[in-house]
């Protein structure tokens, strides 16, 4: 019998027992529980894991007909860009962090606040019209996003053309360098905030409603169940979210951005992406693309370290325990 | 995505960029990764001897080519339909390809009559894979990566591209040299220049997809222009801004202009910039370092200002077809010229829609400025993988030779319009034309592996091969060609689109006013130590 | 598991529970208009679609070239023209079934997996949770990717569009998460009842997880019905070609060519904007189906009761 016990102590067994053994015999009591993990874990390691060894390119000067075993080692050559003060680099960095901090302050709590909205809404069914009808520009692919905000808000769009055929000042928000990280938030936020709605209403889903019902008793009022009950049942999700968006930092809306770089220029718009893009995938810089990604990585597993440490200090689960 | 797809969106990228894919060429870098056995220098290339130019002369063109470039027009299609290739290419042998494709995928072979019957007239199993044009970059890469070339396919540009040809692609001297292309009388009806691009590592490693030396129209809505009662001709500047002024009617949602780079590359015809480069006594010069591209820079700055141009010319997702079908902006200078036929479908619904084509007079209007000639001279070439049997080379060339069949040829009919009550409908005068099923079955991307020159023809619509014709003779009367056209540069391939893009910007900011003209120097100077002069030095090794 | 004191239908059919207080007007009307501002944002530029999808090229002329809110004489051109040939059709047939097949196979092995994950303790958790983890964070690149597939011989199978992506490892990490949020009394008392992993994964912890199983689900199954670019990279023979793959060939390289595409006399080509709007409603319908089946799961009260017992 495969014992599952929540609280079952990492350091249990017996001094006297070997480790190897102890290690066995724990294989042996969860050998049901492991062989139900096999599937997902050969598929991660055969097609994650095993082509992250490709990534030996990063050092490399490589050309897909020479095949990795031919091509010449070039050892940090291909990530020369980290240190080497290119200003088009700079910008994107400068870019990418802004964006990043921006956009996790704007957009991460956009689709958590729809959720609570539409989760005091007392009528399920309209709940549930509502939730399918916010989550739909999901759908859309971001190229018929960037057109649609073109045709609702371009200089020549429907708002501008209302404004001019009234003898009103134009209004530009397309195409303003000034107001271009404003534009791709706004963008993230209505492509996907109704989206971002249903990991948190499953979240919701799971409470469990007698909660509610004993603190009414005791004469709490909405405020203080959201405070009390709701947010403290979701808070481990949130923050499980925040910083697996915070281990992504590096990457802000590739498509989205390079889509709209023409009216703006670089120095608005290059993130470290596109930067990558423009300088390493369209020139067939495969070395130094695939070095960049590893930075980014790299960067992103410092990230969720040190945001798992603070959780931690907070008395929070994180991604994963101590 | 990718912005080096080899249609037209590359040419709105600018002037080099469209060079950068389409004068694919001879000679050096071959760079780091590797250098391939047979040097690709200049020495070596210059040895190659080219296949010989025979013109395919069973069919007579109502209007004639000329040696300026001038296709050949036809105001019908011819009525006798003469067999270009006596006998079947294959024996029933299987023959694996890749192309990209611009068009909605067709039906597979066992559901498309005209793939089969294509089969069939073929004596090939062509088997093909298609791309979308936009992700070719990405499968050509890991195509070659995994080693799992098709017998042929359509090239890319990609750095090393000297390198990678001598490992995995078939050197065609023996088959194509000299006389020998006469066994192949439909690929002999390519003219020589158009072979230059296909020359590496001292041989021929290509078939070209050739394109015409008025390779782009400047087009107008003539409807407009008359109702403005503005001449469709403007001379020079002044003219160009007045007549663009008439024209505009922000309240009425109507602009002269509409993408801002078909504006640019109007203005730098007009002030005599550089074609991509100038040869100036065995020295190049770029067009950026040019006063030509400065004037044409700062005249763009003051149409833009002046408010004849779309506001959001700038975007990169410019509806120009749609826009222009509408009405919302008169001129589409700088696009395709197989746009001609899109957009008479799309006025087709308008009754006073009529289409015409602009000429470009010098900035002071006292004559027609130069036309930049061969702007696209191929649209890729294509390689034949590396094959033990070389009665298999014979056999993938006699197929390509039975696809370049030449306009009016039997061949080319089945080709292009499939078979006649299924594919296509023939009206009295003989012109034929796509039924929705032609439509739709027609669409396998054939003539990206093989094709013969163009020429001018526009079913139903006798008049257009007029209109065309005269205007081809006449903006060709004087012409610059790119003398980098068929060079293969390897910082080019590597770097330009990247380089190019950034030189762009920052370009679009000085027209936009946000920038003085001065930053332009700037740019031009980092332009050059970034790719420009490595790209000058490969070249001028080349002249 | 015992009693539910609420039952589903009971919380779905949209009645205030009784301990709830009567809502402030201020609160309300301050909740509708943030709503109702929303769903306009949304709702508007859809419409747009859908008309625009139905507008004739007389429509679109008139109107400046773009999208309308009005479709003028309806046209099913566009639709016609995707649908002709029977390429779309076969397409969504396949789509369909590598997305259903695709979406079982990944919801057994997430949630096999972060079952697994989830018992803190467990045999081997740890360190296969630290890989989860750093799946997220290492992607590896386009062509060794490509060579792991051509290795396996999955070249120009429709395994190729399910295996390598049929295990995310943030969906894996979400449901770890949610199957820990489970009230730990469950697991004892299936303990104490002598039940196998197996049997407490199927009878207990799944029922319970309905909601982020629903999730999850919808996360693969959106995946897989969208996903064109390793079917471009894997699949050699447009026969088998998806939908979002066929449906590339109409937009993207429609949108970015003008001249090039059209070689001779095409004359029935359907105007451009309202076919690039008809493949998005063709595309959107499916989901737009499936989705209430899924919504149910939402609701709230599942966990009502259950640990009660």
């Amino acid at each position: 019998m495969a014992m599952i016990v929540d609280n079952r102590p990492t350091t249990g067994g017996t001094a006297a027992v070997p480790r190897a053994s102890r290690r066995f015999q724990r294989l042996r009591q969860d050998k049901l529980l492991v062989a139900l993990g096999v599937p997902g874990a050969t598929a991660l390691i055969l097609f994650q894991y095993l082509p992250l060894l490709g990534n030996i390119i990063a050092f490399q000067d490589y050309e897909p007909y020479l095949g990795i075993a031919e091509a010449p080692f070039v050892g940090l050559q291909n990530f020369s860009f980290l240190w080497d003060g290119n200003p088009a680099f700079l910008t994107a960095v400068a870019n990418t962090l802004i964006l990043t901090v921006v956009q996790t302050i704007f957009v991460f709590p956009v689709p958590l606040l729809l959720a609570l909205l539409l989760n005091s809404l007392a009528g399920e069914r309209l709940k549930r019209l509502l939730q399918s009808i916010l989550y739909l520009p999901h759908f859309l692919s971001w190229v018929i996003v960037v057109a649609i905000f073109q045709q609702m808000l371009g200089n020549a769009g429907m708002l501008n053309t209302f404004l001019v055929q009234n003898d009103l000042p134009m209004i530009e928000i397309i195409g303003v360098p000034e107001l271009f990280k404003a534009l791709l938030t706004s963008q993230v936020i209505w492509k996907d905030a109704g989206w971002g709605t249903i990991i948190f209403l499953a979240a919701l889903a799971q409470i469990n409603q007698e909660q509610y019902e004993a603190s009414a008793v005791d004469g709490a009022n909405g405020r203080q169940r959201l405070w009390h009950i709701t947010l403290p049942s979701l808070k481990g999700i949130i923050i499980l979210l925040l910083i697996l968006r915070l281990g992504d930092s590096l990457s802000v809306g590739f498509e989205q951005i390079i889509l709209q770089q023409g009216p703006v220029g670089a120095e608005a718009s290059e993130v470290l992406d596109t930067w990558v893009y423009n300088y390493g995938i369209v020139g067939g810089d495969w070395g130094m693309a695939t070095a960049a990604g590893l930075v980014k990585s790299v960067v992103g597993v410092l990230i969720v370290i040190g945001a798992n440490k603070l959780a931690h200090m907070f008395g929070e689960q994180g991604v994963y325990q101590k | 995505m990718s912005e080096r797809a080899f249609g037209r969106r590359s040419f709105l990228v600018g002037t080099g960029g469209a060079a950068v894919l389409l004068g694919m060429g001879s000679v050096s870098g071959c760079g780091t990764g590797g250098a391939a056995r047979q040097a690709n220098t200049v020495a070596s290339n210059a040895k190659v001897v080219l296949p010989a130019y025979v013109p395919y002369a069973g069919i007579t063109p109502d209007l004639p080519a000329t040696a300026e470039g001038v296709e050949a027009a036809f105001r019908h299609f011819p009525k006798q339909r003469p067999k270009s290739v006596p006998e079947k290419p294959g024996n029933g042998e299987t023959i694996n390809g890749m192309s990209h494709i611009y068009l909605p995928v067709p039906p597979g072979v066992d559901r498309n009559s005209y793939w089969a019957g294509l089969n069939d007239r073929l004596g090939i199993d062509l088997k093909l894979q298609m791309v979308p044009a936009a992700d070719y970059e990405q499968k050509f890469a890991t195509t070659i990566a995994g080693n799992e070339l098709p017998d042929v396919m359509q090239l890319r540009p990609v750095s090393n591209l000297p390198a990678l040809l001598d490992r995995q692609f078939t050197r065609l001297d023996d088959y194509l040299a000299g006389d020998a292309i006469k066994k192949y009388p439909n690929l002999a009806n390519i003219p020589t220049q158009h072979w230059k691009a296909t020359v590496f590592n001292g041989g021929i490693y290509g078939i070209p997809i050739p394109r015409g030396a008025v390779s782009v129209y400047h087009f107008i809505r003539q409807d407009l222009f008359e109702a403005a009662g503005v001449s469709p001709e403007p001379k020079g500047l002044t003219e160009l801004t007045e007549t663009a002024k008439v024209l505009t009617d922000p309240k009425a949602r109507r602009w002269a202009f509409g993408h801002w780079n078909g504006v640019q590359q109007y203005l730098l015809m007009m002030n005599g910039a550089p074609n991509g480069w100038r040869a100036e006594g065995g020295r190049l010069v770029h067009q950026f370092e040019t006063e030509e591209h400065k004037q044409a820079i700062a005249d763009l700055a003051q149409l833009w200002s002046a408010g004849i141009m779309h506001p959001d010319a700038f975007s990169d997702q410019f509806p120009a077809a749609n826009l222009f079908a509408a009405g919302t902006v008169a001129v589409n200078f700088f696009d395709g010229y197989l746009g001609w036929n899109t957009y008479i479908q799309n006025g087709a619904s308008n009754p006073d829609f009529k289409l015409a084509l602009m000429p470009v007079y010098t900035r002071d209007g006292s004559e027609l400025a130069s036309w930049f000639r061969g702007y696209v001279t191929n649209v890729s070439i294509t390689g034949l993988k590396k094959q033990s049997d070389p009665k298999k080379i014979e056999l993938i060339l006699r197929m390509l030779n039975w696809l370049a069949a030449p306009f009016g040829t039997e061949e080319y009919v089945y080709r292009v319009f499939g078979e006649e009550g299924v594919d296509h409908t023939v009206n009295g005068d003989g012109d034929p034309t796509l039924t929705q099923t032609g439509l739709t079955n027609t669409a396998v991307p054939i003539r990206y592996l093989s094709d013969a020159p163009a020429v001018i023809y526009q079913p139903g619509r006798s008049q257009d091969a007029d209109v065309q014709h005269a205007y081809q003779t006449k903006v060709l009367a004087k012409s610059t060609l790119n003398p980098t056209v068929g060079l293969f540069s390897n910082t080019h391939a590597s770097k330009n689109t990247a380089v190019e893009k950034a030189f762009t910007n920052g370009v679009k900011e000085i027209v936009q006013g946000r920038k003085p003209i001065s930053t332009l120097d700037d740019l031009v100077k980092t332009w050059r130590s970034s790719a420009g002069d490595a790209m000058r030095k490969e070249y001028e090794g080349q002249l | 598991m015992s009693t539910m004191e609420k039952s589903p239908a009971q919380a779905r059919s949209g009645k205030r529970p009784v301990w709830m207080e009567r809502p402030n007007p201020l609160v309300q009307l301050a909740k509708a208009l943030a709503l109702g501002v929303s769903v306009l944002l949304v709702v508007i530029p859809f419409w747009s679609v859908i008309a625009t999808s139905l507008a004739d090229q007389k429509t679109i002329n008139d109107s400046g070239g773009g999208m309308v809110l009005w479709p003028g004489s309806v046209s099913f051109d566009a639709y016609q023209a995707i649908l002709s040939g029977g390429v779309v059709t076969r397409a969504v047939a396949i789509s369909v079934g590598i997305t259903v097949v695709g979406t079982a196979l990944s919801l057994a092995a997430t949630a096999g997996l972060a079952y697994w994950l989830s018992r803190r303790g467990a045999f081997g958790a740890r360190p296969m949770l630290m890989l989860v983890l750093g799946a997220i964070l290492f992607s590896p690149g386009l062509i060794p990717s490509y060579l792991m597939v051509k290795q396996l011989g999955l070249l120009d199978s429709w395994w190729s569009l399910i295996l390598p992506v049929m295990v995310n490892a943030f969906n894996v990490v979400v449901m770890r998460a949610f199957f820990q949020g489970l009230p730990r009394e469950l697991f004892d008392s299936a303990a104490v009842e002598g039940a196998s992993s197996a049997t407490t994964l199927v009878k207990i912890v799944l029922p319970l997880s309905k909601a982020v199983l629903a999730v999850v689900g919808l996360f693969y199954a959106v995946g897989y019905w969208n996903a064109f670019f390793n079917a471009m990279l894997y699949i050699q023979s447009t026969d088998k070609w998806p939908m979002s793959l066929v449906l590339r060939t109409y937009v993207v390289n429609q949108t970015t060519i003008g001249g090039e595409q059209v070689g001779a006399g095409a004359e029935a080509m359907p105007p451009q904007l309202p076919l690039q709007m008809a493949i998005l409603v063709v595309a959107l319908v499916p989901i737009l189906v499936v989705y209430p089946f899924l919504q149910r799961h939402f609701a709230k009260g599942v966990m009502t009761g259950a640990v009660k017992g």
